[in-house]
């Protein structure tokens, strides 16, 4: 079977910078892919290119065996890749319930909405309310998303990404500033999520990676310095030497 | 109760249609002018306020409209139904050509490609003799509506009064529409909504295309006040004049635009009168509305006693 995402050779520098060096990685369908590497390892830069963000200078990025490297981040959106930010990127002023209707609506044609009424915004109203129920934002769909706690944000972010139904998504520390209920609650859902889509998760919560990862990948310097499935990673003595122990987390054997 | 918002908007428009009712004709063809231009300015805020795109070539489709009414008024076709709408189809058709190469750029580039744009045709304008070159085109008389002669002062004013709450109505609901919401999303975070899924360009031509397609009715109307179609309206001053009234009246307010309109010109007949350089006096008063206004006189105008602006 051939993989969803396929990565092969990427390459991205700015300036001196090398920070994404020849990188191969595969993703395959309703799997969890987690990508772990130290600050600074080029793991963000790596999911810019795959949504489209930024331009690699080399490398081709195959999804459902179709070439998208040249492809702007909206067609990919539309070909079912989504993505949340490790900054949660949302519009401040508009309502949590506005901010999603925006990603739900971004999947109907544009030429029909631009006709549709004020009214028919109502339309929208019931998958944007059985979204926010999914990430359990529900009670808090009136506020403006500005003043949302962090851990709430970062929902929002998932919620907005789940928007388009997509087939892979690219997640950017999706438990990031959670408490550890809300942290187990998220892990839940990204361990129910794997029915419906593959996810590309890069998250520094050791813990929550070794317990939803299929396969890891570990980038360092912008290399991949190992891949495969978790317990083979984690044996690996360059990894545990380059990542696992300098972050001060002693992996469980 | 009713908005604030709709409350400001009602007193403005109850205001210009009084104005027939007490005023001599110079004070209505005075309260036209400024519909005229509040609506010229209220395409380009669609733009700027809505898109996000600071156009600093807007008058060029004030110009168009005025033209496409200079040149039908020369050949002896003065019927507003057809000659508004032609006038609209013009401005939208070279806004899709303006805006699909100017949106190739964002920021400055943007600003400085509609401005070159803009210009081009303020040239071409003064140096074509079928558009009378610097002299212009003068319009025999006023245009009819379906067959009514508008040539009395009154009947020129209520329908352009017309007109302008017309089109701030459908600006209004635009915005509210999911496609409005959209082109403003846009304009808060572009990469965000390409993320999910939306073409920004396609959006933001569309908008361009609106802006543009409002103001070039604006530009047949000035050319039936004046009697006259001239280069003048193409040129990087009434560009300029036109985005001084946007952001006087308050950006993204829409019908602000309307009350930058009134402020500008009001004070021009009023300071002109007292010495040349008006100039030297509107300038600081454009000053302190920037700066305490908060969001122009509409900002001003919907504050509430505690902080933000609804």
């Amino acid at each position: 079977m051939a993989a969803l995402l396929e990565v092969r050779g990427l390459c991205k520098t700015f300036g001196a910078l090398a920070v994404n060096q020849s990188v191969d990685l595969t993703v395959e369908a309703n799997q969890i892919h987690a990508l772990i590497g130290p600050n600074g390892a080029g793991k963000t830069t790596f999911l810019a290119q795959l949504a489209g963000d930024i331009r690699p200078d080399a490398g081709t990025i195959l999804f459902d065996g179709t070439d998208i490297t040249g492809l702007p981040a909206h067609r990919r959106a539309h070909l079912g890749i989504a993505r949340s930010y490790q900054v949660a990127r949302l519009f401040p002023d508009s309502t949590v319930h506005d901010n999603v209707a925006l990603a739900v609506q971004a999947c109907s044609r544009w030429a029909r909405s631009v006709g549709r009424a004020a009214a028919g915004i109502g339309e929208l109203n019931e998958p944007v309310a059985a979204l926010l129920e999914r990430v359990e934002l529900a009670h808090r769909s009136r506020i403006p998303a500005g003043i949302l706690a962090h851990g709430e944000r970062r929902k929002l972010e998932l919620a907005m990404a789940l928007a388009s139904r997509p087939r892979l998504l690219l997640l950017d520390e999706p438990l990031a500033g959670m408490g550890v209920e809300e942290s187990q609650a998220t892990v839940a859902l990204l361990d129910r999520l794997r029915r419906d889509a593959a996810i590309l998760l890069v998250e520094h919560d050791v813990q929550a990676v070794f317990a939803l990862a299929d396969r890891m990948s570990v980038l360092v310097f912008g290399k991949v310095l190992a891949s495969g499935d978790p317990p083979t990673v984690r044996r690996n003595p360059e990894v545990q030497r380059a990542y696992l122990a300098t972050s001060g987390e002693v992996p469980p054997c | 109760m009713i908005p604030r918002r709709l409350v400001v908007i009602g007193l403005i428009f109850a205001v210009l249609a009084a104005v027939p009712l007490y005023g001599a004709d110079y004070y209505t063809g005075l309260a036209t002018k400024i519909m005229i231009f509040g609506l010229a300015a209220l395409g380009l805020d669609a733009l700027v306020g809505i898109g996000g795109m600071i156009s600093f070539g807007h008058a060029a489709f004030f110009g168009i409209g005025a033209y496409v009414a200079g040149l039908f008024g020369k050949s002896g076709i003065d019927e507003g139904l057809i000659v508004w709408p032609t006038a609209i189809a013009v401005a939208a058709l070279f806004g899709a050509v303006i805006g699909s190469l100017s949106l190739r750029t964002r920021g400055a580039a943007f600003i400085m490609i509609t401005l070159a744009f803009a210009q081009m045709l303020f040239f071409i304008a003064a140096s074509l003799p079928a558009l009378g070159t610097s002299d212009g085109i003068g319009l025999p008389h006023r245009n009819s509506l379906a067959g009514h002669s508008l040539g009395r002062a009154v009947d020129f004013h209520y329908v352009v009064l017309l007109l302008l709450a017309g089109a701030l109505a459908l600006t209004d609901f635009l915005a509210r529409t999911p496609f409005g919401r959209a082109v403003d999303g846009i304009r808060q975070n572009e990469p965000r909504m390409g993320a999910l899924g939306y073409n920004p360009t396609i959006y933001q031509l569309a908008c361009f295309i609106f802006g543009a397609a409002v103001t070039g009715l604006a530009g047949a109307l000035v050319a039936n006040l004046s009697l006259f179609a001239a280069p003048d309206n193409l040129h990087w001053m009434t560009s300029g004049t036109l985005l001084v009234i946007v952001i006087l009246g308050g950006v993204g307010s829409l019908f602000g635009s309307v009350l930058g309109a009134a402020v500008l010109i009001v004070l021009e007949e009023v300071l002109a009168e007292v010495t040349d350089h008006w100039m030297m006096i509107l300038g600081p008063v454009l000053i302190a509305v920037v700066l305490f206004g908060g969001n122009g006189l509409a900002g001003f105008l919907l504050r509430r006693p505690h902080g933000r602006t609804s």
